[in-house]
């Protein structure tokens, strides 16, 4: 096979896999680290593009506008938090269902304000070719912002004394709440880690997608399952699954058809969680 | 104080015909008034409240399956989906020729049906548990919404009927009726409302009378503790298999409805919204309940509606937020929230009345009865040897039970002791199957147990009574020890007698119909018990029965123990040494996971090296050599 | 310094503690003695705030505990090392020896330099996972982390547990120095009586629920016919 033809293939495939990071490494935090399922993960991101949409109008550098909008959404997941999910903890059907209803007013609340016809952003970068295959160097902008979100995730989680904090609290709760951690905040700043890492996946995908309130739900499905087949590691978790699922879904598009992708992401899932019940990360059985 | 258990009572036990009537004249009177504002509404009104209906019906297989047996599946809609395509192929291939769609209905149910039980299947025997069911019974539903999807063209076709890709499938026939040697008829739209409503009235019923029967019942206890109901000998993973596979016909049925309604079907069935949606109606009406269902779908989708006509725009933040009070103020939904208002001040008084430690009715003396089908006759020795046989358990690299063997009497009790870490409980769970040896062999008679699971073990007459008492708090411990009972006799009548029987010999008769969880911490240990001995075992194994009981209730347990010990087999894990002497049995000490000794009370109490282990220090390494 | 008074817990319908009244003046070294089940380590856990108690008063140096939550107890200086050390197993030594600073303001570089300097063979393994670790080596790592915060009370569930007698000698005299050189008062949940004798010299015996009988721990170790009486079979 020509050189030409296999860069553009792995290329493809780069971003792809950049593509399922980027939306799943803020949901692996929230639901790998306290077991919330956030049914409004997909309008976190949602409001990302939109906040960086709101920065880009009012003069804002593009970059910056990204950054400022991971931010925002950070703080908004911080008030979801307080207000709402902080009740729910252990509650599994209640959290689907809160965050839920969450999701929808969030989606009716951006489409008042902003309308619903597509917005474009303008691809900042232009495109490069290698051979007889042109590229967007945009998708080289999403693949160093998913190696960014995943990087700055492990530096915080590593780091800092709240990413130490957090993952004590993950291991041994009670031990971790004896020796002066308090869970109960630390819960706080996770969710509102989670939401701005989502927050982030939105602002670098909004030139590249139509920036419409319903966006966000393309992203839903596929990100729960890549958080579930990645196990609870929460670097670890998201990229290795991301790496698997994203493989087998670029693999089926370009044999078939990006629906005939989809169902293969879809299977894979289904399958490596029926023998690993765990996730890739996860220990090997109960009994 | 049986007037707080109201609440319980309408989902469980009680007098079968009656409330089969009771719920029988509640559908009748429901249909009624629905006939009458059928007739009075215009065609077109009746035409919308249909979809209604079907989706009533679809919300009611899933309180089936996640209220009654708490399976969460987010692939109802999926099946619905199957159901309404099946009904297509099948009304648009063969309606011509049989003149009627009444089988293509049928064919619906045998879709829904397989998919259930092959979906079931693979998840429940792969010990899929909890979110990872919902999860790849989504994954199934998108699967499906993939495959459909891309089926546009007309290459993807079965028979004359396409299955059409992103735009669905169309011209689906009218529901019509054909009774035998009489001509077609094809319902109008307001009979064929009736229908759906009728259909989802009596499914509506049906899930109520299965509640209560045995089957109900043992998915209500599964759901409350899955472990105590394998180990009462129940197959737990067949039944959720046969459970998923009816809440599979039903929601099959309800997807043939909704094609014939709307002649048409298409992809977005399969996808996350409906998926959700079954679930939010079913949450917001109350899982627990089958008014629930109804009740969840006409508030959900009146809103909807509603407030789209009212101001439109605003309708989902207005949905979205009513979601989230009801989470919020009214958790488990709305019918169960309006019966706890009223079923409040019933259950503070329950509550007062609640036994102390102190004066809790203790168990009498008096077995007999009660035991006497634990051996037919005294002189024959019908008991059963149960003995392990070289076996280690393994965690990583920790030996919990390292190559033990030992022999257990047919009769007769016998003390396993030993200090913190020494293996104990581990052992007994080596024996009730909870746990899996890493080698060696578990022994009844001439069986190899070891690999048996533990609901095998139980039906074979091992009973394991647990460390932390495993009953269902939320039954009433009639309830419970009928469970236990059936398990045994799958006779309803005698698990009934049974377990009054029981219940007096316990002194549980007069709190036999609060929750179990409101019992003290000593009748919930005797009740355990009870159920285990409910199971007539011949081999009984009791992990810390004294647990945080008093001086009084211990004494009582003592006596207990002594008493199944002349009928059965007992083996008794314990810390509590004066307990222990007084049992007066041969007593198996264990130290790191091996046997250290073995004898009599007075032997061991002699013997140095035991009071070293469990002092520690310098002696125990030395005793241990 | 710590004083409870008719203390009750318990879990769930299951009242453990039926009463428990305590006092321990500062600088004190006391262990609490008793077969297993007669709530050793469930006055611990109230103590410490990991479970709530359900009656009695709990006051250390003055303050009223029994609102607090754990975190707020460590803040007074009251650190908890559980049976069984639960030490977090991912994370490195030196991680789990900062989560031990969470109950004190700003870093704790210091403290943790001292911790090193007293227990050398955490030092070397300063980048083991704590899973890693040998049973006695998570044991010193435990009470290590608990001196991180410098507290001025500390609550041993059985550090002597599964450990072999060389390591118990090293974790014996760390105890020892830990309460002469920095005044913290210990007390310790013990079933090893040679190990309680060495770390402890007041001895509080427990009975179902109950405190029954307060001892000079060095008479109960002469003797033979105390022992059996409440400690063993």
């Amino acid at each position: 096979m020509a050189f030409d033809r296999l860069f553009n293939l792995g290329f493809d495939l780069v971003t792809s896999i950049s593509v399922l990071a980027l939306v799943s490494v803020g949901l692996a935090i929230t639901f790998g680290m306290r077991g919330i399922i956030n049914l409004a993960h997909g309008e976190f991101i949602m409001l990302g593009a939109f906040a960086t949409l709101t920065g880009v109008r009012n003069g804002l550098n593009t970059w910056v506008a990204m950054l400022a909008a991971a931010v925002a959404v950070g703080v908004f997941g911080i008030i979801v938090e307080r207000l709402l999910i902080r009740w729910l903890y252990a509650r599994l059907a209640d959290t689907m269902l809160a965050t839920w209803g969450l999701s929808l007013v969030m989606v009716q609340v951006i489409e008042n304000i902003y309308g619903s016809v597509t917005e474009g952003i303008a691809v900042p970068v232009g495109d490069f070719s290698v051979g007889n295959y042109s590229m967007s160097t945009y998708n080289v902008v999403l693949m160093g912002a998913a190696v960014a979100c995943v990087l700055v995730t492990y530096a915080v989680m590593r780091h800092t004394r709240y990413g130490l904090h957090a993952r004590a609290s993950v291991q041994s709760p009670s031990m971790a709440e004896s020796l002066g951690v308090n869970t109960s905040r630390i819960n706080m700043w996770t969710f509102g880690f989670g939401a701005s890492l989502a927050g982030a996946a939105g602002a670098v995908l909004a030139p590249l997608v139509g920036v419409i309130p319903t966006m966000g739900q393309t992203f839903v499905a596929r990100s729960f399952m890549t958080v579930i087949v990645g196990g609870p590691a929460f670097v670890a978790g998201p990229v290795s699954a991301s790496g698997l699922l994203g493989f087998i879904e670029n693999v089926s598009t370009n044999l078939f058809t990006p629906v005939i992708g989809q169902a293969m992401l879809l299977i894979a899932a289904i399958v490596i969680l029926r023998f690993l019940p765990q996730g890739l990360t996860g220990q090997r059985s109960l009994r | 104080m049986n007037a707080g258990t109201a609440r319980f009572r309408s989902q469980q036990a009680g007098s079968a015909r009656g409330s089969v009537r009771n719920d029988t004249a509640a559908a009748a009177a429901a249909f009624a008034v629905v006939a009458v504002l059928a007739n009075l509404v215009e065609e077109f009104t009746a035409f919308e409240w249909t979809l209604w209906a079907t989706q009533a019906i679809l919300a009611l297989s899933l309180t089936l399956v996640w209220g009654q047996g708490g399976i969460f599946s987010l692939g109802q809609a999926a099946i619905y989906g199957v159901g309404g395509y099946t009904y297509g192929f099948w009304a648009i291939n063969l309606a011509d020729n049989t003149g009627e769609t009444m089988s293509a209905v049928l064919a619906a149910v045998a879709a829904g049906t397989i998919v259930a039980a092959l979906l079931g299947y693979f998840m429940f025997y792969g010990n899929v548990t909890d979110v990872y069911v919902a999860i790849i019974t989504l994954a199934t539903s998108l699967v499906l919404f993939a495959f459909v999807n891309s089926t546009s063209g007309t290459a993807y076709r079965i028979g004359d009927a396409p299955f059409g890709g992103y735009n669905g499938m169309t011209r689906i026939p009218r529901l019509t009726v054909r009774l035998p040697g009489a001509e077609s008829y094809m319902l109008t739209r307001t009979q064929f409302f009736l229908v759906c409503a009728a259909a989802g009235l009596v499914i509506a019923v049906v899930i109520r009378v299965i509640a209560r029967r045995p089957f109900g019942r043992v998915s209500v206890a599964l759901q409350h503790n899955e472990l105590r109901t394998e180990l009462l000998g129940y197959d737990v993973r067949r039944h959720k298999l046969a459970l998923f596979t009816v809440g599979g016909a039903i929601a099959g049925f309800a997807g043939a409805l909704f094609a014939a309604w709307g002649r048409f079907i298409s992809p977005p069935v399969f996808s996350l919204a409906p998926a959700a949606l079954v679930v939010i109606w079913v949450l917001v009406g109350g899982r627990t309940s089958v008014a629930g269902a109804f009740v969840g779908v006409l508030v959900v989708k009146g809103f909807s509606s509603w407030f789209g006509g009212a101001s439109g725009d605003n309708e989902p933040i207005v949905l979205g937020l009513l979601l989230i009070v009801i989470v919020l103020a009214l958790p488990g939904g709305i019918v169960p929230s309006l019966g706890r208002t009223r079923s409040r001040i019933s259950r503070f008084l329950a509550s007062r009345s609640r036994a102390s430690a102190a004066d809790a009715p203790v168990p009498s003396q008096n077995l007999d009865r009660v035991l006497e089908v634990l051996s037919d006759t005294g002189s024959e020795d019908r008991g059963h040897r149960i003995a392990v046989r070289g076996v280690t358990k393994q965690f990583g690299g920790l030996a919990a039970v390292n190559d033990v063997t030992l022999a257990f009497p047919s009769r007769g009790v016998s003390c396993l002791i030993g200090p913190n870490g020494a293996g104990k409980s581990t052992l007994l769970a080596l024996l009730s199957g909870q746990l899996r040896t890493t080698s060696g062999a578990v022994t009844l008679d001439d069986h190899d147990l070891t690999k048996w699971h533990p609901y095998r073990r139980a039906r074979g007459g091992v009973g394991i009574k647990l460390q932390v008492a495993s009953i269902y708090k939320a039954l009433t411990a009639r309830e419970n020890l009928w469970l236990a009972c059936y398990a045994k006799s799958r006779s309803i009548e005698s698990a009934r007698t049974r377990s009054s029987e029981l219940l007096e010999w316990l002194g549980l008769s007069d709190d036999a119909e609060r929750p179990a969880g409101t019992l003290s911490h000593g009748q919930q240990q005797w009740l355990e018990v009870g159920m285990v001995v409910a199971g007539e075992p011949s081999v009984v194994l009791l992990d810390e029965p004294t647990a945080g009981m008093t001086r009084d209730e211990t004494e009582r347990t003592a006596a207990l123990v002594a008493q199944l010990g002349e009928r059965a087999s007992v083996i008794v894990v314990e810390h509590d040494m004066e307990f222990v002497r007084r049992l007066d049995a041969p007593i198996a000490v264990l130290h790191m996971g091996s046997l250290f000794a073995q004898g009599s009370f007075e032997q061991l109490s002699r013997d140095e090296r035991i009071i070293d282990i469990y002092l520690g220090g310098r002696h125990a390494d030395a005793a241990s050599e | 310094m710590l004083q409870a008074s008719d203390l009750r817990a318990g879990y769930g319908s299951a009242a453990v503690l039926h009463g428990v009244s305590l006092s321990l003046a500062e600088g004190e070294r006391a262990a609490v003695l008793g077969r297993n089940g007669v709530g050793k380590t469930t006055l611990m856990r109230a103590l410490s705030g990991t479970i709530s108690s359900t009656g009695g008063t709990l006051t250390f140096q003055g303050t009223d505990l029994v609102s607090l939550r754990p975190h707020e107890r460590a803040r007074l200086g009251i650190a908890h090392v559980p049976q069984g050390r639960d030490i977090f197993p991912k994370l490195t030594v030196a991680e789990n020896l900062r989560v031990g600073a969470a109950a004190i303001r700003g870093s704790a570089d210091a403290q943790i330099d001292e911790v090193y300097d007293e227990f050398p063979l955490l030092a070397e393994r300063r980048r083991a996972r704590g899973g890693s670790l040998s049973g006695g080596q998570q044991q010193i790592l435990a009470l290590a982390r608990a001196l991180v915060s410098e507290p001025k009370l500390l609550l041993l569930d059985e550090p002597s547990e599964g450990i072999q007698p060389s390591i118990l000698d090293e974790i014996a005299e760390a105890i020892d120095h830990i309460n002469f050189a920095r005044g913290i008062t210990v007390l310790v949940v013990e079933q090893n009586l040679d190990f309680a004798a060495r770390i402890a010299e007041r001895g509080l015996i427990m009975d179902k629920g109950e405190i029954i009988e307060t001892l000079d721990i060095a008479e109960l170790h002469d003797n033979r016919d105390l022992q059996r009486k409440f400690l063993a079979l």
